[in-house]
């Protein structure tokens, strides 16, 4: 499969030349490829952020180039525009972006700047008010009077209605409760399947990401740490728990089961593996 | 972006001017201020200018940033010099354009009005918004204004608007990058289109940003309500300014240096007087 973006050597560094200077990140290499999901994780101010900035060109590297379909991104200022509609980038916090009169409005704001025909605005509107999780009830209330988990759907519709080929969401669960979480990852999940578009997911939850993602990322100090599939990823728990993240609850679970001499299989990351896992143990032996 | 806009804008540091009482800084910019625009001479300049450049060593700032934020005023000096060159008539002929004499005093005052700008606007940057914190500032200010409190002046309250409305234009700032970006993310474009178009794309930029402050400023009330904030009565400050041998050693220095210059320029026995 052919990458639909490819990174290569990108670095940047904040306020150059002056004492606020700050390498935020260093030779990053990546691929992505369609229908995969990837999740970025990383601690606080590793890079995250900045990396994604990059792929809809909010931010010009210092140094390295992002490719489009073989395409440098920032190769003119048209197309560099024209990428922002290919590359659905939802920033941190989306629901503070809000502006119209009607959720339906907001929705409709980047269709209609991509110069789209009313009637297919109207049809991308319902689509990914679908898509989003948001109920057709609420097209027409003012987004200011939701919860700020309805908002942040309608945030994302707003991304989602341009139908990017990429789409990356910046910390799209902080804040929300369990069920909420779960039930935006499978509406995105959903918009993956049925376009086939690559999906990028910034999460500081270890749980969302094992559940979710094909690919993962690991940022540490501005640099990729560690870049695999999950199992090889978590494999490498000593150092994830150094670079101060942490693995899925279940895991730590496993592996003190596994401490008091139960044999259980090393990859584990989801709840429902380990089901699976602990079943087909046996049964445990009680002494 | 807009950040990089240096205009009055804190370097933190831990330099000997950072450490100054903040009142310090504000009484001797002021004079300093006022002395440039008594004295005259090449001498007194030169002094001033020395004077200006040992501060600038002694806070540690790099020199270029300083050069930088004159920038905006650049169009100001050259208008101010070339204005001099041409309309004063003192001194020697040096040679003529046309009918205009270049005059060796205009050319004099050309040199000295620059010059006099520069330390001006440098001076400020240096000694105040560079090396003091805002909220110092406005402590500070507020401590030199405390007498006002007599005849019944809102200085309190005054200097607790100054500070909140200093320590929100960075978070403004800031809040306006990130809501550009994300209406950018959705293809909004601010730079191109014709003027009418750009004032409409700051629409969606604008009713958040609002929306925001608005439900900030509530957050905050509310926030200093829970804490029994009512006005300046009774208020005892976590900071209380107290002079240090830095200070009153700075300020000695300086009113030596500032007096000699004055008595120099008045005694005219150095230098051109102009
Ligand atoms: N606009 C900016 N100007 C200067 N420095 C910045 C800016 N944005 C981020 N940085 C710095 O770049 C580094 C990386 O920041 P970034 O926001 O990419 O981190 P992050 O991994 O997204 O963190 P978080 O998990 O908190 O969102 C940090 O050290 C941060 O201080
Ligand atoms: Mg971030």
């Amino acid at each position: 499969m052919n990458a639909i973006m490819s990174i290569r050597g990108l670095s940047h560094v904040y306020s150059p030349k002056t004492p606020f200077e700050c390498s935020a990140i260093n030779n990053i290499d990546l691929d992505i490829y369609p229908g995969e999901t990837l999740g970025i994780i990383g601690h606080t101010g590793s890079g995250k952020s900045t990396l994604i900035s990059h792929l809809n060109g909010l931010i010009k590297p210092s140094s390295g180039e992002i490719l489009y379909d073989g395409e440098n991104i920032f190769k003119s200022k048209e197309f560099t525009h024209s990428i922002r509609f290919k590359v659905g980038l939802v920033l941190q916090y989306p629901e503070y972006q809000l502006f119209e009169e009607t959720v339906y409005k907001d929705i409709a704001y980047g269709p209609s700047n991509m110069g789209l025909s009313d009637d297919e605005i109207e049809q991308r509107v319902y689509e990914s008010a679908e898509f989003a999780g948001i109920d057709k009830s609420l097209l027409l209330s003012s987004p200011f009077e939701l919860s700020g988990g309805q908002k942040r759907r309608v945030a994302i519709a707003g991304i989602i209605a341009m139908r990017p080929k990429v789409l990356i969401l910046d910390e799209p669960t902080a804040g929300l409760d369990p069920v909420g979480r779960e039930d935006l990852l499978y509406h995105i999940k959903k918009y993956r399947d049925a376009t086939g578009a690559a999906v990028i997911i910034v999460t500081h939850s270890m749980e969302d990401i094992a559940r979710h993602a094909d690919k993962l990322l690991v940022m540490n100090g501005g640099e990729i740490m560690l870049y695999g599939t999950p199992d090889e990823v978590f494999s490498h728990s000593e150092e994830l728990l150094n670079a101060g993240l942490d693995l899925p609850q279940i895991t730590h679970i496993i592996k003190a089961l596994k401490a008091r001499g139960i044999s259980l299989p090393d990859s584990v990351y989801t709840v429902s593996q380990a089901v699976d896992a602990i079943l087909s143990t046996g049964g445990v032996d009680h002494d | 972006m807009i950040k990089d806009v240096s205009l009055g804008q804190y370097f933190p540091g831990n330099s000997v001017i950072h450490r100054l009482d903040p009142r310090i800084k504000i009484i001797l910019t002021m004079t300093f201020i006022v002395v440039l625009f008594i004295c005259r001479g090449f001498i007194p300049y030169a002094i001033m200018t020395v004077f200006l450049f040992s501060v600038i060593f002694a806070t540690k700032i790099n020199i270029r940033l300083i050069f930088k934020s004159l920038k905006p005023i650049l169009i100001l000096l050259i208008f101010t010099a070339v204005l001099n060159i041409f309309y004063t008539k003192s001194g020697t002929v040096l040679f003529s354009i046309g009918t205009i004499d270049i005059t060796t005093g205009g050319v004099l005052t050309a040199v000295f009005m620059t010059v006099r700008i520069v330390l001006l606007v440098a001076g400020t940057f240096v000694m105040l918004t560079y090396t003091t914190s805002p909220i110092m500032l406005t402590d500070g200010l507020e401590s030199l204004l405390s007498p006002l409190k007599k005849i019944k002046f809102p200085v309190h309250e005054l200097s607790m608007m100054m500070s909140i409305a200093l320590r929100f234009i960075p978070t403004l700032i800031e809040e306006t990058e990130k809501i550009m970006s994300a209406q950018k993310s959705r293809g909004a474009s601010f730079e191109t289109g014709s003027l009418i178009q750009r004032a409409k794309a700051l629409v969606p930029v604008l009713v958040p940003l609002f929306i925001n402050a608005f439900r900030r400023a509530e957050d905050l009330a509310l926030a200093m309500e829970c804490r029994c904030y009512r006005g300046g009565e009774n208020r005892v400050r976590m900071r209380v300014f107290k002079l240090s041998s830095l200070d009153i050693s700075a300020l000695c220095i300086s009113i030596i240096i500032f007096t000699s210059v004055i008595i120099i320029s008045y005694t005219s026995s150095f230098g051109v007087v102009i």
